[in-house]
């Protein structure tokens, strides 16, 4: 059984933060963090997800030591966040401020080679590493111009290959994707799993749902800075009591609707378009998997011509959606803001 | 829990030593990649010199002008040196963890497990090597200027230089804790103590010229004050009336004690500052 590398105790972080009006000024109270508990597993990318300001980069913070806790424990590769800060730094790889942190007047090699240093590798093994990053990442086009010259992908890529510099056990990446093209981002998840096929445990938090479905083994979902819930991607999906929709769309006249509600397990079956002789039908069931076969059965048996099934399965969203009652590309500060609750960083 | 080691960090005290001298470079490639403000901060060192010496020139009695001319120049030009440490270890030290805290590389090195006083005493030494190099041009220009400066008791005087040179290394790292609290208000801070002690420490004139008022309630617990007046005192020759503040054994020691005390403690409150930072989250904020 693999054995626990990051853990968290009841962790919590509170901020006192000013509300500046004119030349008026009231402390607030935010927590940002609440008794947060939380296991990773050696060996596994664990995603934290949670829309922006749900406190994903308050704990990576806290966890890199850039932030003391306010109370709570947590541990990382075996050392305590509080008082071996130095052994836990030395345990990871991180990327976190995407293209911030990166010394813009440096080329991508000096801000690697300096960054190689200050993780203490030596100086033959910076190169050796440098040249592998490069090959890896294909960094050559642009790896001994000054970073003030590059896109903002050209540096969301260096600041992940600072991240691998030191070859740490664990990496922590806080949404590397963000501002990567779509080949571009493809590529760094592939590389991701990659990583942890060859033994590395990934932290990686992000707020899109398909690129934690596609690369995480398990999932927390924070929100307001508390995990709401955590699992594999699978199960988090399987324990929402939920209906399914699949949609139809063809040549269907209003009788196979009407046939297809008599269905055992059909909910409902509604016409939800109907142009130029062709319709949508969207239909809910308790479970689309075992009844679509009965479904088309239906349809076809009954003269109508189907041309295109859309089946719509349940996705972490919907797990966000329905812990929280409110879509994920929401802000959590400003509903916190609008409901006079505390938010996140 | 599980252990996994380090990856490819060898923590041994050679690496650590590698990593300072990396650091140290780090921040000399910087500088040398802003060429123009590397070129108008030399000029503008000599200009500063040129202005005060032709000031001073302008008011000797005319018929001993060398003597004098020398006894002022050098009275300015080894006050400007200590002025040339100070500012810079200030100006910079502060001006660089607040240009990494705006860029977040502050963030990146607070991740990192190098050490936080080698990266503050890195700065602080490419500062001083690059000042120590204006500092020779300054005295050889001037010296040019006035056929050869007095440099008497030369090497007790560099010892003076030197542990003043550790006391300032001690006010840069308070200069990195205080722009951490107070983040670009640091500046305006730095500008207002360089004058500071330009008046209070005496850089350009000698204590004399100093209101008794202003000598005896501020200049004399300066410690920077003492540095000004044993360099220049020996460097003079001890002229009478030189030194003026105390005698030149008291002043050594309260210098020594200085750059002893300096860094140390100034290392204690800049890790308090750090991590009242880390409890505020302000670490990165720009």
């Amino acid at each position: 059984m693999p054995e626990i590398i990051i853990r968290t105790e009841k962790l919590s972080k509170n901020f006192v933060s000013k509300d500046r009006k004119g030349f008026r000024s009231k402390k607030k109270k935010v927590e940002a963090l609440k008794d947060v508990d939380l296991e990773i597993e050696e060996g596994e990318i664990f995603g934290l997800l949670g829309p922006n300001g749900a406190g994903k980069t308050t704990l990576i913070k806290c966890l890199t030591t850039l932030l003391i806790p306010t109370s709570g424990r947590a541990w990382v590769n075996g050392f305590d966040i509080l008082t071996q800060d130095n052994l836990v730094r030395a345990s990871l790889g991180t990327m976190l401020m995407g293209e911030r942190g990166l010394y813009w007047k440096l080329t991508g090699r000096e801000n690697l080679d300096y960054f190689g240093a200050l993780y203490h590798v030596p100086k033959k093994v910076r190169r050796r590493r440098i040249e592998e990053l490069k090959e890896l990442l294909e960094l050559e086009e642009f790896l001994d111009r000054s970073v003030e010259t590059y896109s903002s992908g050209q540096k969301m890529i260096l600041a992940f290959a600072k991240a691998l510099i030191n070859e740490a056990p664990i990496l922590i990446l806080d949404e590397p994707t963000v501002t990567m093209d779509v080949p571009t981002a493809r590529k760094l998840r592939r590389i991701v799993m990659d990583l942890n096929e060859r033994g590395h445990t990934i932290l990686y938090t992000t707020h899109l749902m398909q690129e934690a479905e596609e690369l995480c083994d398990r999932v927390a979902i924070i929100d307001h800075g508390e995990i709401i819930a955590h699992g594999t991607p699978d199960a988090l999906k399987a324990s929402l009591v939920t209906e399914e929709t699949i949609t139809l769309e063809g040549v269907i006249p209003q009788k196979v609707t009407e046939d297809i509600r008599s269905i055992t397990g059909v909910k409902a079956a509604t016409v939800t378009s109907e142009e130029d002789g062709r319709t949508s039908v969207s239909i809910v069931t308790e479970d689309s998997r075992l009844l679509l076969p009965k479904i088309i059965e239906k349809v076809v048996g009954n003269g109508a011509t189907v041309d295109f099934i859309k089946p719509h399965e349940v996705t972490l969203e919907d797990v966000f959606i329905a812990k929280t009652g409110r879509a994920l590309n929401v802000d959590t500060r400003v509903v916190a803001e609008r409901e006079g609750g505390p938010s996140g960083r | 829990m599980a252990h996994r080691g380090f990856g490819l960090a060898r923590v041994g005290l050679l690496q650590r030593l590698s990593t300072f001298l990396t650091m140290s470079k780090k921040t000399i490639m910087e500088f040398s990649r802003y060429p123009v403000a590397f070129v108008a901060t030399f000029a503008q060192v000599f200009l500063i010199i040129l202005m005060f010496l032709f000031a001073a020139f302008a008011f000797t009695t005319p018929g001993s002008e060398l003597a004098q001319g020398r006894q002022i120049a050098g009275v300015m030009v080894y006050g400007l040196i200590i002025q040339l440490f100070l500012s810079f270890t200030l100006w910079e030290v502060g001006f660089s963890v607040r240009e990494e805290q705006i860029r977040g590389t502050l963030e990146s090195l607070y991740m990192s497990p190098a050490s936080r006083f080698g990266s503050l005493i890195s700065r602080i030494f490419a500062i001083l090597l690059w000042t120590s190099v204006m500092a020779v041009f300054a005295v050889l220009l001037v010296s040019l200027l006035v056929n050869g400066l007095p440099t008497a008791n030369f090497l007790l005087a560099m010892v003076v230089l030197l542990f003043t040179i550790f006391g300032l290394m001690g006010l840069g790292l308070l200069m990195a804790a205080i722009t951490i609290r107070l983040k670009e208000s640091a500046q305006f801070l730095v500008s207002f103590l360089q004058f500071f002690f330009i008046i209070f420490a005496a850089m350009f004139f000698p204590f004399g010229v100093l209101p008794d008022v202003m000598v005896d309630y501020v200049s004399r617990y300066l410690p920077v004050a003492y540095s000004v007046d044993a360099f220049r005192s020996l460097l003079l020759g001890l002229p009478a009336g030189f030194p003026e503040l105390l005698p030149l054994t008291q002043e050594i020691l309260i210098i020594v004690l200085f750059g002893i005390l300096a860094p140390p403690v100034s290392y204690l409150l800049y890790k308090e500052v750090e991590r009242r930072a880390r409890i505020q989250g302000t670490l990165g904020e720009y």
